[in-house]
């Protein structure tokens, strides 16, 4: 029987810390539009919304429909005898469908939004498929006749559009993007009858060619000058919590006063601050991380397609570095603040304490940062309560015996490994049609290799899922346990492909040996925080490498996983590290999420290889 | 054999000496149905012989060093007892390693680990205390651990001036492609100050 580490460790207060930081700073982010992803199994699902601009939802809604509308059509069209006027019917009406497909998708793009990046994908099989019903149709017998009526109702109704076209102009001055409603009515009026037409027979009747000439761009620029109004409005109440956070932690500890201090108008245990101060600013950082993503939706109105967009501000990656240095050293301060008038029979518990609470959060900065200064302030508090020794020995005591665990299980991690090919490797090969295709998944100017919306997901889906067969070997990296008392691991972005594990990893046998390895029972914690978190870490799963078979593959957009990142999911984009996108291709950047079921793991300390059920 | 006259010891697979062995009277004893003071006065002298065998080979292993045999002979030209003791109310540690701290780490590399209530070094002669030991051939992939569901046993036989005298009972060990075998050694090691 397997037993498995859930919510055993979790205490009480680490739950209602949780709600709690939901309820103050976790649920500040405005609701998206999430829904099922597009997966091998079901390819046609469309890409979800973001939805940082509200306006993005009806214009997707009418892409939407008019996506499936052309479709249906054209497999209509396909069926439909030589009858030219009910094909020129047909035909007239999907010229109108996929080109008002194309005005909406670029409207999405410009919301930053991927759904349009795949629905211009889309839309590009569309105009092929209409150029294949346009070239038939010319060659079907009597077709001149239906020609000749369109063309003179297109002649009877100049006047009307050149009204439209005024109407859209005068409007235009005000309001560009109703402007644009009032012109694509007229244009899909129009595109209905002269979609038939060849360009020299639909040439004279260009009533709409100046005003739209000048409307798109006006309308484009207001529509990404209204992003970057959002995201300077949401970058600025992000950084004005963290501020704020930061502040009012350092004033929280300069109020420590045996043992307790007060934080948010309330009096707390510091123990009890310190796991607050930590989830909230791990919360803060997944806030940082989302705003640093907005970054790269920042342009310079009216030039998306045409110029280059601004230079990123630094300003963003700088508060992630000083957010990550701020927590550390407030933790450094609180235990040296508390230490002052610890007793010193009292010491070695309360040190213990904060090692396990310390613990649970140190393994998420690179190199061991946290973990070696947060050991050292606790030996510094330690020698100040004659308890250094104690502490100094638990260290000796258990430091060799973690690094010959760890050269171990690295060890074995290469011969589980073997040749398996890491999940982005494995996937990557998979968006290749053959040797010489380059594949999804491709360098851009300036960029890592990232997967793009080059072909509608349907269309690459299909071709993964026949290079992936269920149960395909891979090595994921990085995972980590989500900040929730759920079961959900997923493994770390990188370069755009990650791994969720969807069902419970984690074995509490090895934790448990480690445990007693590290001279822990239940009357004697942890004396430093290298243990603490190794332990921490072994029990919920913390920074595995998991060798997994692949169950499905998922298509994300790149900005909307981010820009949709839960507050729990912090340790999914990690402290360290900005993320990062190709500068000129977010909406058309994807992400690729693949379930996998995990064969055996490694955790930094053991490694686990029977995983069956 | 062992020539304990001299200041190394042939630990390779010929020469090593086992416990099997020893234990097929035992085995037989139990399999024909002896009874239970037969069987464990059998016991007893199997563990007396082990430990006499065991103590040679910790004294002819030369000063400040380590020795096994595992899968040919392991020699390593320094090592140092740790007798560590925390104080508040956990078992104390022994450690044995090849080398004085990590960073003068050098190869082959040895680690023992084990608790006991032990004070002082002195206490823990004629002691034998489980644990886990990891070997390190070299720095590459040749590296063994004890197995997990039986560990590793050191008895000490000695405190000679500064050195703390011993050898390893026959451990199973397991290397990281999942091979096992066994080993067994001796040291003299340097006592760390308490």
């Amino acid at each position: 029987m397997s037993l498995y580490v859930t919510l055993r460790r979790s205490p009480v207060c680490l739950l209602a810390g949780k709600v709690l930081c939901s309820i103050c700073i976790g649920v500040f982010w405005a609701p998206c539009v999430r829904a099922e992803d597009p997966s091998i199994a079901k390819p046609n699902i469309m890409i979800p919304l973001h939805g940082l601009m509200e306006d993005a939802k009806p214009i997707y809604e009418q892409a939407i429909k008019d996506d499936e509308a052309c479709t249906k059509l054209y497999a209509q069209i396909k069926k439909m005898g030589n009858n030219a006027a009910t094909a020129g019917k047909a035909v007239g009406q999907l010229a109108m469908l996929h080109k008002r497909l194309k005005r909406n998708a670029e409207r999405l793009v410009d919301f930053g939004e991927s759904a349009g990046a795949e629905l211009l994908a889309r839309y590009a099989v569309h105009r092929a498929a209409f150029e294949d019903c346009f070239n038939n149709y010319t060659g079907l017998p009597n077709v001149q006749p239906v020609k000749s009526k369109a063309i003179a109702l297109l002649q009877k109704n100049i006047q009307k559009r050149k009204q439209k076209a005024s109407d859209a102009a005068e409007a235009a001055a005000n309001d560009p993007i109703a402007a644009e409603v009032i012109l694509d009515k007229g244009l899909d009026e129009f595109e209905e009858v002269a979609g038939i037409l060849a360009p020299t027979e639909r040439g004279p009747f260009a009533e709409y060619n100046d005003v739209e000439a000048n409307l798109r761009p006006m309308a484009k620029a207001a529509r990404e000058t209204a992003v970057n109004q959002e995201i300077t409005r949401q970058s600025a109440k992000v950084s004005n919590e963290i501020n704020t956070y930061v502040q009012d932690v350092q004033k929280a500890i300069a109020t420590t006063k045996m043992g307790t201090l007060t934080y948010a108008d309330k009096s707390m245990d510091c123990l009890e601050f310190a796991d607050q101060m930590f989830r909230e600013g791990f919360a803060h950082q997944a806030h940082l991380q989302r705003v640093i993503a907005l970054q790269y939706l920042v342009r310079s109105p009216g030039t998306y397609f045409n110029g280059p967009p601004p230079a990123l501000d630094p300003q963003w990656n700088e508060r992630l570095h000083k957010l990550r240095i701020d927590i550390g050293s407030a933790a450094m301060k609180l235990i040296e603040a508390d230490s002052q008038q610890m007793p010193p029979d009292k010491a070695l518990t309360r040190l213990s304490q904060y090692a396990k609470v310390f613990g649970r959060y140190a393994h998420r900065t690179e190199a061991d940062e946290w973990t070696k200064v947060l050991d050292e302030a606790i030996v510094a508090a330690a020698k100040k309560l004659g308890a250094g020794s104690k502490v100094q020995s638990y260290q000796k005591a258990t430091s060799d015996l973690l690094a010959w665990r760890e050269r171990f299980a690295a060890k074995q991690e290469v011969v589980l490994s073997g040749k398996t090919p890491t999940l982005a490797a494995v996937i990557a090969e998979s968006t290749k049609k053959d040797l010489k295709d380059p594949g999804y998944i491709q360098s851009l100017p300036g960029g890592k290799p990232s997967p793009q919306f080059y072909n509608a997901t349907y269309e690459l889906l299909p071709l993964m899922g026949s290079k992936l067969p269920k149960n395909t070997p891979a090595i994921v990296k990085n995972v980590v346990h989500m900040d929730t008392d759920k079961p959900v691991w997923v493994s770390r972005w990188d370069n755009y492909i990650y791994a969720r594990l969807p069902t419970s990893l984690v074995k509490i046998e090895p934790a448990k040996a480690l445990e007693r390895a590290l001279l822990v029972d239940e009357t004697h914690a942890p004396l430093s925080v290298r243990a603490a978190s190794a332990i921490h870490t072994a029990e919920m799963g913390e920074g595995l490498v998991v060798g997994a078979t692949i169950q499905e593959v998922f298509v994300e957009g790149a900005i909307t996983r981010l820009v949709s990142l839960p507050d729990i999911a912090a340790p999914f984009v990690g402290i360290n590290y900005p993320v990062v996108f190709p500068r000129d291709q977010v909406p058309m950047t994807a992400s690729l999420r693949a379930s996998v079921s995990p064969k055996w793991y490694r955790h930094r300390y053991f490694v686990v290889t029977a995983m069956g059920n | 054999m062992l020539r304990s006259n001299q200041r190394t010891v042939d630990l390779s697979y010929r020469g090593r000496i086992t416990l099997l062995p020893r234990m097929l009277p035992l085995l037989v004893l139990i399999a024909v149905g002896c009874n239970k003071a037969d069987v464990d006065k059998m016991v007893e002298q199997v563990q007396q012989q082990t430990q006499v065998v065991q103590q040679e080979v910790a004294k002819v292993v030369p000063v400040g060093s380590v020795q096994l045999s595992l899968q040919g002979d392991v020699k390593a030209q320094s090592c140092t007892a740790s007798l560590i003791v925390i104080g508040d109310g956990r078992p104390n540690v022994i450690q044995i390693r090849s080398y004085p701290s990590m960073q003068f780490e050098a190869f082959p590399s040895i680690f023992f680990q084990g608790t006991t209530n032990a004070g002082s070094y002195q206490e823990l002669v004629g002691k034998t205390l489980s644990g886990e030991m990891f070997v390190a051939i070299d720095n590459a992939a040749n590296v063994w651990q004890s197995d997990a569901s039986t560990g590793a046993s050191v008895t000490f036989s000695a405190v000679d001036g500064s050195e703390l005298v011993g050898s390893f009972g026959t451990v199973s060990m397991v290397n990281p492609e999942g091979k096992t075998t066994s080993t067994s050694g001796g040291f003299r090691a340097l006592m760390d100050a308490l």
